[in-house]
């Protein structure tokens, strides 16, 4: 999108014949609303795109609703081919609920791959799987290893190729809400963010412009090869220790997207998972420690 | 008795998981529930053969004591609907 100036971005995106590329998948965005245009032209602003595709995966909107409310309450509305999925959010969370909603678009329909709700990177050639519950400083850990040589390939969702056992990049901006928003800002200066929104659901959030590598690569495919469970422990030594593979199996079942719609491959795809992985436990409190840790992982090193 | 063809089982040194194909569910079985299960699976029908297989996990137990563990795993695995009780 480097060559499209914010204006003209804006003119496709009323028009409804912006289309959006990230990872395999062609998003076709239509919104009237001007903070929506921007966030997507400071966050994307490496991604490819085209305009009025004959094919898209997705057709969004996101838009003013067409109720009563709106007289008295500003608010925004997300709609896949035509529907909204959820309820409108307050207006200010437009350009969030934007992102929130493609997650959800993908979550919920892209049963090619086994999907999980987990952070993923690469480095050398392999995989490391992030799940974890929110609280947890799974997306601060996934954003300050993106930004230290690790390749992004999604913060939110992780999506397993059934046959090949392989992992597919979004390469999406990053979502960081509260504390790690200024810890993460600290820790790069450099880095580039969408519009901070406060007062939702999540407290203040924000998202991070995916590092212009990783979205160059987010055709790549990349094998997997260790699940680590973060946890952020303040004042706590870095503490990496195995994980039951059971116990890890049991984690991806329940927290996957589509575990059930896939059924017995849904099964066989956890099960090769958690073969094909070193499984750990990581409890942290400093980024520099966490990413010694990971470089000693990725190293090989690791018990 | 076990349904032949009816689950898929991914084991591991910690437990395994078990898929029952038929109703689209899966199950976590700790080591020793899951021993049984393949003892069954196998074909293992005798009491005193899955005591045996028992055996291992409970060292210290005596033959009472994994007689009884092994009727609480048995009405687990039936209750989970892994199991039905061979009725000839």
């Amino acid at each position: 999108m480097g060559d499209l100036s914010l204006a003209e971005l804006q003119t496709l995106l009323r028009d409804g014949s912006f289309a959006l590329q990230t990872g395999t998948l062609l998003s076709r965005i239509s919104t009237q609303f001007a903070d929506v245009a921007r966030s997507l032209h400071v966050l994307y602003a490496h991604h490819p795109y085209q305009i009025a595709p004959d094919f898209a995966d997705f057709h969004v909107e996101v838009r003013q609703p067409r109720n009563i409310r709106r007289w008295f309450r500003r608010q925004a509305e997300f709609l896949i081919d035509g529907d909204p999925p959820f309820e409108p959010l307050p207006r200010n969370q437009a350009p969030a609920f934007l992102e929130w909603g493609l997650n959800w678009s993908i979550a919920a329909s892209c049963h090619q791959w086994f999907t999980i709700h987990a952070a993923s990177l690469e480095r050398n050639g392999f995989v490391v799987i992030l799940p974890a519950p929110p609280g947890s400083g799974k997306s601060t850990l996934c954003t300050a290893l993106a930004l230290r040589g690790w390749r992004l390939l999604s913060d939110e969702l992780t999506l397993i190729n059934p046959q090949s056992m392989t992992a597919s990049a979004l390469a999406r901006p990053i979502n960081l809400k509260n504390a790690s928003i200024d810890l993460i800002r600290e820790f790069e200066p450099a880095s580039v963010w969408g519009p901070e929104t406060y007062d939702t659901a999540k407290g203040r959030v924000t998202h991070l412009r995916p590092p212009i590598d990783s979205v160059e690569r987010m055709l790549e495919t990349a094998q997997p090869r260790w699940i680590v469970f973060p946890r952020y422990s303040p004042g706590s030594d870095p503490l990496l220790t195995p994980r039951a593979k059971a116990q890890t199996f049991i984690h991806f079942a329940e927290n996957a997207f589509n575990y059930s719609t896939l059924g017995e491959t849904g099964f066989d795809v956890v099960g090769s998972l958690v073969d094909q992985c070193d499984c750990y436990d990581f409890t942290y409190s400093r980024l520099d420690d966490a990413l010694e840790v990971f470089d000693w992982i990725s190293s090989g090193a690791a018990p | 008795m076990i349904e032949a063809g009816r689950f898929l089982v991914k084991q591991w040194l910690d437990g395994s998981a078990i898929f029952d194909r038929q109703l689209g569910d899966t199950h976590a079985l700790d080591p020793a529930a899951s021993a049984v299960f393949l003892a069954l699976e196998k074909g293992a029908g005798e009491r005193s053969a899955l005591i045996a297989t028992l055996s291992p996990f409970y060292p210290e137990a005596t033959q009472q004591d994994l007689a009884s563990r092994l009727d609480d795993l048995l009405e687990q695995l039936t209750t989970l609907g892994l199991v039905t009780a061979d009725t000839n």
